[in-house]
């Protein structure tokens, strides 16, 4: 099916001298496996397959998407992009941008060690009851999850100037969630989606799976009985399962290029970022240093080029706390670059969710670069605070700055020790001062390869992957507080 | 579509032995969408897309299957064909389901809204002629959505409707905008401009310099819109069967623990009254109304076959357990009191990004957003910065819940993650005595 459509979309595209075109053809197949409080849901088997047509004619841009895979389909599909671009040339954003698109060649495969599909249901389906039976470990669990949500993603792209790339990648999603209840107190924790990798069945090793379960029913049975996490100003240290969110909603989304240009005003927002602060904002202390890496191995988000052909390599995006670059595709560039003097650094942020959405810019990997700290050391440094694990409540102002953050589970420090198990740990400050309290970096002892696969944004609306790979960091004098 | 969709099911239930039974759920859309900003355009696309969700059951075993639907009926029958063989495959590896609940009654339904469209190219034009001089960003939506349904016990549902959706924020200066919408099924030109000029004129206030205000109590009144955001939290999980009786609801204290809220606040899911497809792909139909909060106090939950099997209950919801359709009852303010009523305080457009920081305590926070400004004495005064409020909705709309707006809004929900939604809220302002700013 492919090569056929390949082969249509060569033969019915206008030559470059028209404009670029593009063909992006995906297929996404997925199978979710649950058990609901030891019972099996409906197994869910998922199979995506579509295309979409881009088109840049005289200035501008338009995007076909379509599920007719056929000659007549793929015509059609030209034709419409095309429309779309020469007849909203004139009422085009993209006016006065220098376009160069990329015609990228070469393929990109994530590694597997053990493949979904070797492995019999009757195996897997053990697997989840086993790691059920651990999640129930006690009358107070009221509510235990065990799921397994694997996908295969294949993408091909195929341009007018004789670009051509293909991706594989199978990724799984382990989820484990365990709510404990007592004399009407309620808390839950979680191995989930945080823990998505690319790869096979060896992901499960990986993240510990299995071993993890009895663990996290025994913690929260423990947080039910723990007290509420004191209020105060006081030094913290984040696990790398909550690092991810602080990296995510408070480097990451204020780092996109297209947010940065607008786009994201009437939805996800814009940022705190201008394009004049690269090359000149401290963002965070000399300890901080941020890298777009789509490189890392089994990491969610890592790719060989992103969804408008451009390849995909490592860039810092923070260097000793100073901003250098941000995360743009070849478009977000282009359009930069005609309101900003000094050409910012490109890298393959362009990305969309599926074949149905055109691409805009998203992090990838997006990873903090490990210090030398062990965890002991960084505990060690502080007379009195919290050390918060695991993210369970997200909320950020629409400039990416006036954050809040709940935690699973944290315990005190107290001189330069862990100490009590308390409940409902939260947080909150202020982006742009926050990463330069930033005073201790973790070793790769600390370090969690993570990620999410809901990261929400666009109009109209996308979800992906992003990977965010980060060690345990420590942060002097922040807003912690409990419930109530 | 609808006759490839049919004699596709056909074509299936025709392979099944007597143990089989079949359902095909379709979702699809015809769609363009328009991405603006800067008052000019900057993504156009053409989304044709459809999705079939083939379920099947036997012996009291089920598995199911999502596939791509072409509209040709040849491919789609053999990709249905595909998955039948495949889903027989897991059946009969998988064990009873003591859960599963197959529908009683195979009812029929057609439902036909036929709209009156713009074409999608001429009204970029118009709308960039009309935001001309001001900084307009967002997304307009328009199309044909199909749902539909069929099975071997006898289902044949077929809703179809047209519309569009225009939510779009005209921006004064930094964060600051003013946000508005135009949805519907009839398209009206002068009314698009009525909506930009309202958004520009909304706009003007907010070019003067913001007002800060130290974290603390305040009074507030919540727009529609805002509320939205709070009740749109909730609908998220707590209202939730499932959720509410393996007690992770964010309501349930008022389960068992005796906690409720004002009086004046009922709470209804009313899909009667909404846009959406009233039946389920499990093949029940959902009821024109359910109450789930009546005079402040828990009466009802949203109630998945799945629960309903479990917990002995009635279904009226859809597996996710989510209304598509809540309103909460307008109350004696009316609208054009509010600021006098406010006095000297908040009045919040918009919220943002909300989540539980103690979800027991149903404690929310968030963020204000777009044209929210500070009042002072029945006057508005300034664009708010920015604030982070953190609060209980015991309190939001309990002991501090002042009054509500006689006028409920109709809000559509524009959202398009995968498909463009059919949800709906219709809701009143709320006038607060007190809400808690943090940040």
């Amino acid at each position: 099916m492919q090569t056929e459509l390949e082969a249509s979309f060569l033969r019915h595209c206008p030559a470059p001298s028209v404009g670029f075109f593009s063909l992006r053809w995906v297929h996404e197949r997925s199978e979710r496996l649950s058990l609901q409080n030891g019972v099996l849901l409906p197994v869910e088997q998922g199979d995506d397959v579509g295309m979409m047509v881009t088109a840049y004619v005289g200035g501008a841009v338009g995007y076909a998407a379509s599920q007719t895979l056929t000659e007549q389909g793929v015509v059609r599909a030209i034709e419409r992009a095309r429309q779309w671009a020469e007849q909203t040339s004139r009422l085009s954003v993209l006016a006065g941008a220098s376009l160069e698109m990329s015609h990228p060649q070469g393929e990109y495969r994530a590694p597997v060690r053990r493949r979904w599909d070797d492995e019999p249901l009757s195996a897997k389906l053990e697997l989840l009851r086993e790691a059920s039976e651990r999640l129930h470990s006690h009358d107070e669990i009221v509510s235990w999850d065990a799921e397994l949500w694997f996908l295969r993603w294949h993408c091909r792209y195929v341009t007018n100037g004789g670009g051509r790339s293909e991706q594989l990648v199978d990724l799984l999603c382990p989820n484990l969630v365990a709510t404990a209840h007592k004399d009407g107190e309620t808390q839950t924790r979680s191995l989930r989606d945080g823990w998505a990798r690319q790869g096979g069945l060896e992901v499960l090793d990986d993240v510990g799976f299995l071993a993890s379960a009895r663990e996290l029913a025994e913690q929260c049975r423990e947080l039910v009985a723990a007290p509420n996490c004191p209020s105060d100003r006081m030094d913290l240290v984040l696990a790398s399962d909550q690092m991810v969110l602080q990296i995510h909603e408070s480097i990451g989304h204020p780092l996109e290029l297209d947010r940065i240009l607008g786009d994201e005003r009437n939805y996800a927002g814009g940022s705190f970022v201008t394009l004049d602060m690269f090359g000149t904002y401290q963002y965070g202390s000399e300890l901080l240093e941020v890298s777009f890496d789509p490189s890392e191995p089994g990491e969610l988000a890592s790719l060989g080029f992103d969804d408008d052909g451009q390849p995909a390599t490592r860039v810092r995006l923070i260097e000793r706390g100073l901003l250098v670059a941000p995360l743009g595709g070849t478009v977000s560039q282009a359009r930069a670059a005609a309101c900003h003097p000094r050409p910012l650094p490109s890298n393959a942020s362009a990305r969309a969710s599926s074949w149905n959405r055109p691409p805009i810019d998203r992090m990838a990997n997006l990873n903090l670069e490990p210090g030398a700290s062990s965890l002991q050391e960084l505990v060690a440094g502080i007379e009195r605070g919290v050390y918060m694990e695991t993210n369970r409540s997200w909320s950020i102002d629409d400039s990416r700055n006036k954050f809040q953050f709940g935690c699973e589970r944290a315990r005190l420090i107290e001189h330069g020790r862990l100490t009590t198990v308390v409940k409902n740990p939260s947080y909150r400050g202020v982006s742009a001062t926050f990463w330069r309290s930033l005073d201790g970096v973790g070793n790769a002892a600390t370090r969690g390869v993570h990620g999410t696969p809901y990261c929400g944004k666009g109009e109209p609306n996308q979800v992906i992957r992003v990977g965010h790979a980060t060690p345990a960091c420590r942060f002097r004098d922040v807003e912690v507080f409990g419930g109530e | 579509m609808r006759e490839v969709f049919s004699a596709l099911s056909q074509a299936a239930f025709s392979q099944l032995s007597s143990a089989e039974q079949l359902s095909l759920w379709l979702s699809g859309e015809e769609s363009n969408f328009v991405r603006l900003n800067r008052g000019l355009v900057r993504q156009p696309s053409t989304v044709s897309q459809a999705f079939l969700q083939v379920s099947l059951v036997t012996r009291g075993r089920q598995a199911r299957a999502r596939l791509p639907m072409t509209g040709e009926l040849a491919a789609d029958a053999s990709a249905v064909s595909a998955a039948l063989y495949r889903l027989r495959e897991v059946v009969a590896q998988v064990p009873e389901d003591p859960f599963l609940l197959v529908p009683a009654l195979a009812e029929q339904s057609e439902d036909l809204r036929t709209g009156e469209l713009p074409e999608a190219v001429s009204t970029c034009e118009h709308i960039t002629e009309l935001a001309q001089g001001c900084d307009l960003v967002g997304l307009f939506s328009q199309g044909r959505m199909l749902r539909g349904l069929q099975s071997s016990l006898g289902h044949r549902h077929w809703h179809q409707s047209e519309s569009f959706h225009f939510d779009f924020s005209v921006y004064a200066r930094g964060d600051k905008a003013a946000k508005q919408s135009y949805s519907g099924t009839h398209f009206e030109p002068s009314e698009l401009a009525r909506r930009i000029d309202q958004a520009r004129a909304a706009s003007e206030l907010l070019h003067e310099p913001e007002h800060r205000p130290e974290p603390g109590k305040y009074r507030a009144y919540l727009a529609p819109a805002a509320l939205a955001e709070l009740v749109g939290l909730i609908a998220w999980d707590s209202l939730s069967s499932r959720a509410l009786r393996t007690k992770r609801s964010a309501l349930v204290r008022m389960l068992d623990g005796g906690s409720r809220l004002d009086p004046r606040v009922s709470l209804v899911e009313h899909a009667a009254g909404g846009v959406a497809a009233r039946f389920l792909p499990s093949g029940f139909s959902v009821p024109d109304r359910v109450s789930l909060v009546d005079q402040g106090r828990l009466v009802g939950e949203l109630v998945s076959p799945r629960s309903a099997r479990e917990y002995g209950v009635e279904v009226n919801s859809t597996d996710a357990e989510r209304p598509t359709s809540l309103e909460l009852a307008g109350g004696e303010l009316a609208e054009s009191d509010v600021l006098d009523a406010l006095g000297t305080g908040l009045y919040v457009t918009n919220l943002w990004y909300t989540n539980f920081s103690d979800p027991l305590s149903c404690r929310i926070t968030g963020m204000t957003r777009f044209a929210t400004t500070w009042v002072r004495r029945g006057k508005p005064v300034a664009p708010l910065s920015v604030m982070r409020f953190d609060d209980s909705l015991y309190r939001i709309l309990g002991d501090q819940l002042e009054s509500l707006t006689r006028e409920c809004e109709w809000l559509f929900d524009g959202g398009t993650y995968g498909e463009r939604s059919t949800d709906s809220y219709r809701l009143p302002g709320a006038l607060l005595r007190e809400l808690t700013l943090t940040l």
